[in-house]
């Protein structure tokens, strides 16, 4: 018995202007037909009709029309799942959808589990797991860029890439075992050779995976976080940054306890704002658990906004916090800039030139774009939007470290050229890490390649 | 004459897997017969004079360690020892012998004639008795009809072998045998699928008249390794060079002019060639950029005149031959005693056994060596040997010996053959083996010597010096972990001398030999007590030291790996039906019966995702999940 038939809602809940039903599997036409009424021979329809929208009549379970209605059909060659697949487009309200559906399971169809259809499109070969998650990402994608990196994806250039690079490995492997396999004496130039290929696609893969480093805001977003001493307007400007009035402000220190988190959008790339609680010594107990709380959800910022009230002197911890955020990835804000500039505050901000300081009124909403820019600079400098850029999700840029670093200890074997079988043995584990990122499974290709290649055999 | 009518094994071919065959089911006790259609053959070399090779000398002392024979006829023959690959890695270090022809004919038949319970005749096999599916006994030509409860089937290239020079032909199994036509076309009557291979072997040459001083001369090592701990070196034949010549664009030249009469290219041979034991015609018309291509001549005996030209076996016509080799520097005037020829055979479409070599058609009947699509001596005595041993577990109604693919070389050969079949002649490489850092030849006792005594085919003596030499490793792994040399005491130039650096904190001798440039037999420098380790037993700690590390990982693998092989599926699961599978799945499931689901995953076409689901559903069926293994 083949798979059976599956069928599911694919346009999101609630009204719409039309929604559309999918049913995937090898009685999806037996089944369109039972549920609609139309000009086309849906059974035996010709190769012309396919994937165009013919108009249609909806019938329910006692065979009356309930809808007008367009369906395409889809042959398993040229459908996404790769089996026959046939799209009912409705209207889009709620009853008329539900009712389609349950006339179509009346019909035969399962109903589909979430992801159903894809896993499909994956079994059959139409698409790779790459490309799955890819598709996963582009249905999440909230911003710009992250729809269209993860479209990338889904046209298959990370999965080409992950070919490509596995065809090199594939033909490094290959050489090394010919010479185990079949008493070729290697010469100084081939292991020299061999350590340059090895190299060139281990230098790819760790670009790849540093890249996919910055990539990460495009997927996870960016999580930025203000913190600073207490009361010096974290809160204010939080808000101004939101444009509207998420945090409580109050002029008494400590009124922010536990962080709140929003989310804006800054040049394509979801940045999730923190308003953290101030740092200060105390010894009010829930102050104190929350000033622990604070530090540790800063460490997991991607970028932090030390915020400092410029009236005001700078301490010692404060001086040590500073210096720390700047050689975190960090800046500082100095806030209240329409109250006067402390002098040891002048004198600091003089003495660290280079660095450019940002000065705010959360009271005049003065330097909130300079704030805004400074930060969109960060970002973007994060997360440069060059073609290496083609890894969507942690599990494939870990999978792309570790196969980066099995080529380097295949690399520190080499030299040491009597032990080929272990250099193998990590270039091999290399190409089942690469594999893994687009789920192939490994074939004998090597000695296949082998023998097309060398001429082998005493 | 024979003794009786009745026996519980026969064997059909006494070639290098037919001779394990009998020899292992006798000596596990039953009363064995091994027919074959000229006793004087028995344990022929028909092709080149050598036993072993990378991946294959693995396999032959894997049958040493088991029990086999093949292993102490070669240490018996040896007339040049190499081991290959010394300088790539210890895990792909491989022996090759080469062997005297004549004395590794005699040998076996002395072997064979000491075991009791096995008796040879010479006669023909001219169909299986069977009923209700099972195989009941042979019909023999001369000696009519013949009881038995198994047979293994080990007929090499004799099924419809075909013989081809340039456009001669004629049938015979080898040269100047007969073939076997009548018990091929019952047996596929009886409904096994066959196919059609084709081999081919080199034209041997007069020792006379070849010019040695244009060759250059390949001596074997000093060192020898014998493959049977039961043989010594003292008892070693007088050791022998080959040499090696080469082809030119002459040699190219006339080939190229000659393809039309070649068998081979005229499209005559119809079968599967070997790729990687290519004909020399394929060399000149695959690689036409090669200048040249490596001929090795080897002897095929002390007491021979007869020389084997390793590389340049063909199926042109004996005068093409013969300008063909005497083209060749050092062989002007070379002459041939034997024409080289082409061979076409019956092969069985191997994914028609069990991993026991048992037919899934009929029970009783097992098959090895060349007639399931393998080629090479070690291949076929590697098959013999499990095909042997599994129809005596079959007579006993015991469960088969099957060693999988993390235990042996001739694990992953058998699990090849049954479950993915071949589409040419398979020749075993190391390269096919995924765990071949932790299964090597020097560690080949430890891996199989207990399994081999608890079957029986490993004497209790010979069990009793196995056992001493893993303690001895045992014994002086623990010393060099324990034995610590302190910085001071030790003296510099002995380090420096070493390689090792001057110590800065006091270290073992084992993390003294883990570090690349330490060899264990220059410890003897600062470690007096390494000099009276025995050398076997140094290469084995020296391995087991610096590949710590590599071995641990394989073996997390082989963990993971026989995690599936333990699943095992019941011999009738349903495979029609199950929802998620595909037709395609289906059909190659229900006609290969993996016996696992490992095997299951390995087979074409069956996606991990199918694999989850038969997971689910076997366990569903509530069928029970014996993880026992074999051994």
């Amino acid at each position: 018995m083949d798979k059976d038939t599956i069928a599911a809602i694919s346009t999101p809940q609630g009204k719409g202007g039309i929604g559309i039903v999918r049913i995937s599997g090898p009685k999806a036409l037996e089944i369109a037909k039972k549920v609609t009424e139309s000009k086309l021979n849906i059974l035996s329809f010709q190769k012309s009709q396919s994937r165009k929208l013919v108009y249609a009549h909806l019938l329910d379970k006692k065979q009356e029309k309930i809808d007008e209605i367009l369906i395409a059909i889809m042959p398993a060659k040229k459908s996404f799942t790769g089996e026959v697949s046939v799209e009912l487009n409705c209207h889009g309200g709620r009853a008329i959808l539900y009712t389609a559906l349950e006339s179509i399971l009346e019909a035969g169809a399962h109903l589909a589990k979430p992801g159903e259809f894809t896993r499909r499109a994956v079994e059959n070969g139409r698409i790779d797991i790459a490309q799955a998650e890819a598709i996963n990402e582009l249905i999440n994608a909230r911003t710009q860029k992250a729809m269209k990196n993860a479209f990338k994806l889904v046209d298959g250039v990370l999965s080409r890439k992950c070919i490509e690079l596995r065809n090199e490995i594939i033909s490094i492997l290959m050489q090394i075992e010919a010479v185990i396999n079949f008493e070729v004496y290697p010469k100084d130039e081939q292991i020299k050779e061999w350590d340059a290929l090895i190299l060139k696609s281990e230098t790819i893969i760790q670009g790849m995976a540093k890249a996919a480093d910055r990539n990460k805001y495009f997927n996870q977003g960016c999580w930025v976080a203000l913190t600073g001493p207490p009361n010096a307007g974290k809160s204010s400007i939080f808000n101004l940054l939101l444009g509207n009035d998420r945090s409580l402000i109050c002029d008494k220190p400590g009124t922010t306890r536990d962080h709140i988190n929003e989310s804006i959008e800054i040049e394509g790339i979801e940045v999730k704002l923190m308003d953290t609680a101030g740092i200060r010594k105390t010894k009010n107990k829930i102050e104190k658990m929350s000033v622990e709380r604070t530090k540790k959800q800063i460490e997991k910022c991607d970028i932090i906004i030390y915020v400092l009230d410029q009236s005001k002197k700078i301490k010692r911890d404060q001086l040590k916090e500073t210096e720390k955020i700047l050689s975190r990835n960090g800046f500082v804000v100095f806030n209240k800039s329409d109250l006067k500039i402390n002098p040891y505050v002048k004198k600091f901000i003089e003495t660290k030139k280079n660095k450019s300081n940002i000065h705010v009124s959360a009271i005049t909403k003065a330097g909130i774009d300079e704030l805004l820019d400074k930060l969109a600079e960060k970002i973007t400098e994060d997360s440069q939007d060059n073609e290496n850029n083609i890894i969507t999700n942690i599990r494939q840029a870990d999978l792309l470290k570790s196969t980066g670093n099995l080529l380097k200890s295949a690399r520190d074997i080499l030299p040491n050229q009597d032990s080929l079988d272990l250099v193998v043995y990590e270039i091999e584990k290399a190409k089942e890490k690469i594999e893994e990122i687009i789920g192939i499974i490994t074939k004998d290709e090597i000695l296949e390649n082998i023998f097309q290649k060398f001429c082998v055999g005493k | 004459m024979l003794n009786k009518k009745k026996y519980d094994i026969i064997v059909i071919g006494a070639g290098h897997a037919g001779l394990e065959a009998a020899a292992a089911a006798a000596r596990m006790g039953c009363g064995t017969l091994m027919v074959t259609l000229d006793l004087s053959k028995i344990a022929e070399l028909s092709c080149n004079p050598a036993i072993g090779g990378i991946g294959k000398g693995q396999l032959v002392r894997e049958v040493a360690a088991l029990g086999g024979l093949m292993g102490e006829l070669a240490d018996e023959a040896c007339i040049q020892f190499r081991l290959l690959n010394t300088n790539r890695g210890a895990a792909v270090r491989s022996t090759r012998m080469q062997v005297d022809m004549q004395q590794y004919r005699r040998a076996a038949q002395t072997r064979l004639s000491g075991i009791s319970h096995l008796e040879l005749l010479e006669d023909e096999v001219q169909d299986l008795i069977i009923d209700q599916g099972a195989v009941r006994g042979v019909r023999l030509k001369g000696h009519g009809p013949m009881t038995c409860s198994a047979v293994v089937l080990a007929p090499g290239t004799f099924f419809h072998g075909l013989i081809h020079i340039g456009k001669e032909h004629f049938s015979g199994g080898r040269w100047q045998d007969r073939n076997s036509e009548l018990l091929p076309q019952q047996l596929m009557a009886r409904g096994l699928k066959f196919g059609r291979f084709k081999t081919g072997t080199t034209p041997r040459l007069d020792r006379k008249s070849i010019d040695f001083s244009r060759l250059i001369e390949q001596p074997g090592d000093a060192d020898f390794i014998p493959f049977s701990r039961q043989s010594s070196e003292d008892s070693r034949l007088s050791q022998v060079s080959c040499y090696i010549g080469k082809t030119n664009a002459v040699t190219h030249r006339i080939i190229r002019n000659n393809l039309k009469r070649s068998a081979l290219y005229s499209g005559r041979i119809t079968g599967t060639g070997v790729r990687y034991c290519p004909s020399v015609e394929d060399k000149v018309v695959k690689f036409p950029d090669r200048e040249s291509h490596h001929v090795f001549l080897e002897p095929e005996g002390l007491n021979t005149e007869w020389w084997y030209p390793n590389g340049i076996s063909n199926s042109l016509p004996r005068e093409v031959q013969e300008t063909m080799v005497r083209s060749i520097a050092g062989l002007e005037q070379a002459v041939i005693v034997q024409t080289g020829y082409g061979i076409e055979h019956d092969y069985i479409d191997p994914t028609q056994l069990e991993p026991s070599l048992q037919s899934k058609l009929i029970k009783g009947l097992f098959l090895a060596g060349q007639i399931n699509g393998t080629t090479g001596y070690e291949e076929a005595a590697a098959q013999g040997l499990m095909a042997g041993i599994n129809a005596v577990r079959s007579i006993h109604a015991e469960e088969a010996v099957i060693l999988d693919r993390s235990q042996a070389y001739i694990g992953v050969l058998i699990d090849d053959l049954v479950t993915k079949g071949t589409m040419e002649p398979y020749r075993m490489f190391t390269s096919r083996v995924e765990y071949r850092l932790v299964i090597r030849e020097d560690n080949t006792n430890e891996r199989l010597t207990p399994l081999g005594h608890s079957l029986g085919l490993v004497n209790d003596q010979d069990y009793a010096l196995f056992m001493d030499e893993e303690k001895i490793v045992q014994k002086e792994q623990l010393r060099l972990r324990r034995t610590r040399l302190y910085p001071g005491r030790v003296s510099d130039d002995i380090l420096k001398k070493l390689g090792a650096g001057q110590l800065s904190e006091p270290l073992t001798l084992e993390e003294l030999l883990r570090r690349p440039e330490i060899r264990y037999n220059e410890l003897g420098w600062l470690d007096p007590a390494s000099a009276k380790i025995p050398k076997n037993v140094r290469t084995r700690v020296e391995i087991n030291v610096k590949y710590e590390g590599y071995i641990r990982r394989q073996n997390l693998e082989i963990e993971r790996f026989k995690h599936l092989e333990k699943m095992l599926i019941p011999p009738e699961f349903e495979y029609q039906g199950l929802p998620g599978l595909s037709l395609e799945i289906v059909e190659k499931l229900t006609s290969l019966r993996p016996r696992n689901l490992g095997q299951a995953g390995r087979i074409s076409g069956v996606t991990p995702a199918a694999i989850t689901l038969l997971m689910l559903y076997i366990k569903k069926a509530g069928s029970k999940f014996s993880a026992k293994g074999t051994n």
